[in-house]
């Protein structure tokens, strides 16, 4: 089962496509959660990814506005995408007749 | 991206994560003060592990040199008093061989528990992942010997020197190579 944080990095990859590499997925998680993620918890958590086979990384091109230096680039692989369906598919499971109000408690609908 | 996140992340990270963590940072436009916290973060995360091996070693390494000292002061006498004062009459002395069985038994107790705990620190050091701490701490101790014990004669360094050798360096780098085996070797 994967971890709310790996969750959201597949998502950010899965939305990024091709372009997904290390600032646009901390660009994009922060847009979902209202907050940039450390460079650490990113990176590390891409290295997990990575090890439990969920992802592909790959040293890509070097542009100007980076310095020149080459960006991490993502792909999510099958099992990845498997694997973020099943954890989307129990968020829902467990959210189902639940209903979360402004002030943060929950009701039953 | 400014200099010193720059230096630091050439100090503590792999080229390619370098590049692509001081390329990120660069990117998104991170003050100076902010890239350098980040690489930090980065850094402490992937070596917690490696400084806390380290800390824990060092002070199971202080620790061991300082028993074993003891046990080689100990061990010397015990030995000197027994082979000076020996006399063929104690072979058939029932208290002799009484009290000699009990102070090598506390003496073997002590060396076994400085085996164990050399054995540990070895164990521990693998987790440090490189190289380079196995012989900090070797030197350590090495440091610590020279400055201990050779001066109360040749026999008696001799003596101290292969006790050392045979309850912290030998226990330690089994220790040490074991887990890295095991480290290494596929799940």
């Amino acid at each position: 089962m994967l971890g709310e944080f790996e969750y959201l990095l597949l998502s950010a990859a899965a939305k990024l496509g091709e372009s997904a590499y290390g600032a646009a997925i901390r660009q994009e998680t922060g847009k979902a959660t209202g907050k940039l993620c450390s460079i650490g918890a990113l990176y590390t958590t891409l290295d997990r990814l990575e090890a439990k086979g969920l992802i592909e990384t790959w040293m890509g091109e070097a542009t100007p506005q980076r310095g020149g230096r080459p960006k991490r680039m993502v792909r999510i692989t099958l099992e990845g995408r498997t694997e973020a369906a099943a954890f989307f598919a129990a968020v829902v499971r467990a959210t189902r007749g639940v209903s979360w109000e402004a002030d943060g408690t929950a009701v039953a609908r | 991206m400014t200099g010193p996140a720059w230096w630091l992340a050439s100090l503590l990270l792999l080229q390619d994560e370098r590049d692509a963590v001081c390329g990120d940072l660069a990117e998104s436009g991170e003050p100076w003060w902010r890239a350098l916290a980040e690489v930090l973060g980065l850094a402490a995360r992937r070596q917690w592990r490696r400084g806390l091996a380290l800390l824990f070693a060092t002070a199971m390494g202080l620790l061991l040199v300082r028993q074993s000292f003891w046990l080689i002061q100990l061990s010397a006498t015990e030995l000197w008093m027994y082979v000076g004062n020996w006399r063929m009459a104690d072979i058939g002395n029932y208290g002799f061989w009484r009290v000699l069985a009990q102070e090598s038994g506390q003496l073997a107790l002590a060396g076994l528990w400085l085996m164990a705990g050399s054995l540990a620190a070895g164990a521990t050091l693998s987790f440090a992942g490189r190289k380079t701490p196995a012989v900090i701490f070797t030197l350590a101790l090495a440091a610590a010997n020279l400055a201990n014990v050779p001066r109360e004669g040749f026999v008696f360094a001799i003596y101290s020197y292969a006790v050392l050798a045979a309850v912290i360096l030998a226990p330690a780098l089994v220790g040490w190579r074991l887990m890295r085996q095991r480290s290494s070797s596929p799940a």
